[in-house]
């Protein structure tokens, strides 16, 4: 025997939870904005740290060289130091696959225009040689002696146009070309020929090989036979130079990004506890009158996770769309920092959502779960 | 009559009484606001944290004046090349007591944990440059010697004796020193000659520490020097060079996520406001019914607003400690300073926040219907 009201919540056409969150539509909105704008603070951290993974390897993605080579130990190019026998390149032209090699002197230091200065990343190279200059000009042309390729979100930072002068570590360069896709949140690409990047640091130094491979070889396989024959070298292929590259942000930023993600999800768990709480509280007579028509406990725990997972749902897809218009709006304001969005990062984020929701909505189950059925029939709270 | 006079005084502490009335949802608000306050706080701290740290080493770099190579202006982040000679062109200027090479840049070591960056410094043994508090061991003396910043070494399980790759050489652990945790890049020490060879930059210093003699005039040593046609800073013109690259770089992000918070704590002001004076409005309808006009009401809703926002405000400061607390036992490299400047800024976040959170329900208790009070709930 059935009552004529179990079907109505057994077959799942009331959509209670939904309409308990919906019915009072102002606190909705805030426990949902409140939820998006912890989750969005998380979002951005992490966005601004796979921007910046994006630049950082961008020179090395967009380089064509099948291999690198570098200083023995010397993994990376960001914050490194590296500087290779005179001999590297002669070596390395009697290596088997070998399409060509393109030697390039790397130091830091900074750019100075008529409106400041910057921190750049000075690459000497072989123009002639067609390898290891920017990977596209978006103006000018490659530099001869005593020009520069400078980038153009840098160049235009520092008030800089074709044909003007910028000081590189010191020394005046024309600018001749802009590059794009050079300049990260902490500094910019500067290309000059390997002549002039003697002349500034003083002597011919070979920092970094770029390798190309002949059609058909895999970059493995060179990195194999250059590995053998230049022993005394860190050989690497372009993925693992890249990934190599990108652990550098990952690492460095591993312990902010906990920190700042726990701090988001806690505040994230604090909104929604608070709605969900307030939410309960003011419906418990709701709750009393389905727990009295008989809907069981677990039944009404259901109309809670349902509140749950709309108020995430919600929550992620505010936040995932603030977090895309700032991707879009904030190189304008700030060009140096570029927000990346991934859709790993919203997933995990949402899982982290959920999982916090889910703890949020204890307190008010096991208001629900102690709930007295008679509640219903009192006159007033 | 009476009774509207009774509403009309101030005499009764509705908003006190109101709060007090349900003490777990007061806490419970009061905490949703302490946590987004003390996330302001945090992001402020961490800031001044990280403006203290980038400059702990031009702050104790021991030295009157630094010759750094032409153009640059951080020592760190655009080091340059000297000619070795410069060492010597140094020393030789009348007025100069001493003057010592050292090389400072950034690396990337290839750890067993992962990659980490330091701040790497090379100077002479037992000369200005190199270490000023050391926790365990002696300062570095030969070529294979480094000394590392303790937190650093005890974030990586680093001890003395162990050996870390250092580019591509295996260098010994000699020394654990205190006071050298830069923000993300905290401070590695070695001889200059090691890093030098390492380097493979022979003939070639990064800058020279300066050391002016008692009674020699700074500004004319600084003319000497530079009509020598060397490039001289002060160590407060590097102090303040790395604090500008510092901002340049983190200034951004920072202000982007204060931001962020601080439109998630007035959410979250707004959401407990909104939440108190719906849950209170018959209570309200009440007043109202008993000639209580709007603007006493509002002044409720207000009042109310701004205790919860300083109720939350301490809490703030206790999760603030609570979470310093933890942050130095747990990631003692992370520097939160909570100073005055950030302790005024978050208590000028949190008003804006109570005034434009306390703007809802002011506007609907303003038009609060006083028949609410007859009906059943």
């Amino acid at each position: 025997m059935t009552t004529g009201t179990r079907p109505l919540f057994h077959d799942g056409r009331v959509p209670v939870g939904r309409r308990f969150l919906l019915a009072e539509r102002r606190r909705a909105t805030l426990t949902v904005l409140g939820v998006a704008a912890s989750l969005l603070l998380v979002l951005l951290l992490g966005g601004i740290f796979a921007g910046a993974i994006e630049r950082v390897t961008f020179y090395i993605r967009t380089s064509g060289a099948s291999v690198f080579l570098s200083q023995a130990g010397v993994r990376t190019m960001h914050m490194s130091s590296s500087a290779l026998p005179a001999d590297t390149v002669a070596r390395l032209g009697s290596v088997r696959g070998v399409e060509w090699v393109s030697p390039i002197g790397l130091a830091s230091g900074s750019v100075a225009g008529p409106r400041g200065r910057q921190l750049t990343y000075l690459i000497g190279y072989d123009p002639t040689g067609g390898h290891g200059g920017p990977a596209t000009l978006a103006a000018g042309r490659a530099p001869r002696a005593g020009e520069a390729v400078l980038d153009e979100q840098a160049a235009d930072t520092l008030g800089v146009r074709l044909g003007d002068t910028v000081t590189v570590l010191g020394a005046p360069l024309r600018v001749v070309g802009l590059s794009a896709g050079g300049s990260s949140i902490t500094n910019t690409t500067v290309f000059t020929t390997a002549g002039d990047f003697a002349r500034i640091r003083g002597g011919a130094p070979v920092s970094y090989v770029l390798v190309g491979a002949q059609r058909g070889l895999t970059p493995d396989l060179l990195a194999r036979r250059v590995r053998a024959a230049l022993p005394g070298t860190t050989v690497q292929t372009r993925e693992q130079f890249t990934a190599s590259e990108a652990r550098i942000v990952t690492d460095m930023s591993a312990n902010l990004l906990r920190l700042m993600s726990s701090i988001g999800l806690l505040i994230a768990l604090a909104v929604i506890a608070l709605g969900l709480m307030t939410a309960t509280l003011a419906r418990l007579r709701d709750f009393a009158v389905l727990k009295a028509l008989g809907a069981g406990t677990a039944r009404l725990a259901a109309t809670v996770a349902v509140q749950v997972l709309w108020t995430v749902a919600l929550a992620v897809l505010v936040a995932v769309l603030l977090g895309q218009l700032l991707t879009w709006a904030l190189p304008l304001a700030a060009p140096a920092v570029q927000v990346r969005i991934t859709g790993a990062a919203v997933l995990q984020l949402g899982a982290g959502a959920l999982a916090v929701g889910l703890l949020a909505a204890l307190w008010p189950l096991r208001r629900i779960a102690t709930l007295d059925a008679a509640t219903a029939f009192r006159e007033s709270r | 009559m009476a009774v509207t006079a009774r509403v009309q005084t101030s005499g009764v502490p509705l908003t006190r009484r109101l709060l007090a009335a349900r003490p777990v949802r007061t806490a419970a608000g009061a905490l949703g606001i302490g946590l987004a306050l003390m996330l302001i706080l945090l992001l402020s701290g961490l800031w001044a944290g990280v403006q203290q740290r980038v400059t702990v080493y031009e702050d104790h770099v021991g030295a009157d004046l630094v010759v750094v190579p032409a153009g640059t202006e951080s020592l760190f982040a655009d080091p340059g090349a000297l000619p070795a000679g410069a060492v010597g062109a140094a020393a030789r200027t009348p007025g100069v007591a001493a003057a010592d090479p050292i090389r400072t840049l950034y690396l990337i070591l290839e750890l067993s944990d992962g990659k980490a960056a330091v701040a790497a410094v090379g100077s002479e043994p037992r000369r200005p440059g190199g270490p000023w508090a050391l926790a365990a061991g002696r300062r570095p003396q030969t070529d294979d010697e480094v000394a590392l910043d303790a937190v650093f070494a005890r974030e990586h399980d680093l001890a003395l004796g162990d050996r870390v790759p250092v580019l591509g050489h295996q260098m010994r652990v000699v020394a654990l020193t205190d006071d050298t945790a830069m923000f993300m890049t905290p401070l590695l020490f070695t001889t200059a000659d090691a890093m030098t060879g390492m380097l493979r930059a022979p003939g070639t210093t990064g800058s020279v520490l300066v050391t002016l003699s008692s009674d020699a005039d700074r500004s004319a040593v600084t003319s000497r020097l530079t009509a020598a046609g060397l490039t001289v800073r002060t160590p407060a013109q590097l102090h303040q060079a790395a604090l500008t690259l510092a901002t340049r770089i983190y200034g951004s992000p920072v202000r982007l996520m204060v931001g962020v918070a601080f439109v998630a704590g007035a959410l979250i002001v707004a959401l407990v406001a909104h939440t108190r004076v719906t849950e209170q409005q018959r209570d309200l309808g009440v007043l109202k019914a008993m000639g209580a006009p709007p603007g006493r009401l509002r002044a409720i809703a207000l009042g109310e607003t701004a205790a919860l926002t300083a109720l939350g405000a301490v809490a703030a400061l206790l999760l603030t400690g609570v979470a310093g607390a933890i942050l130095a036992w747990w990631w003692p490299a992370f520097p939160v300073a909570v100073t005055i400047p950030a302790l005024a800024a978050t208590a000028a976040a949190a008003a804006a926040m109570a005034g434009v959170a306390a703007w809802l329900p002011a506007r609907r208790l303003a038009r609060l219907d006083p028949a609410t009070v007859f009906r059943s709930r």
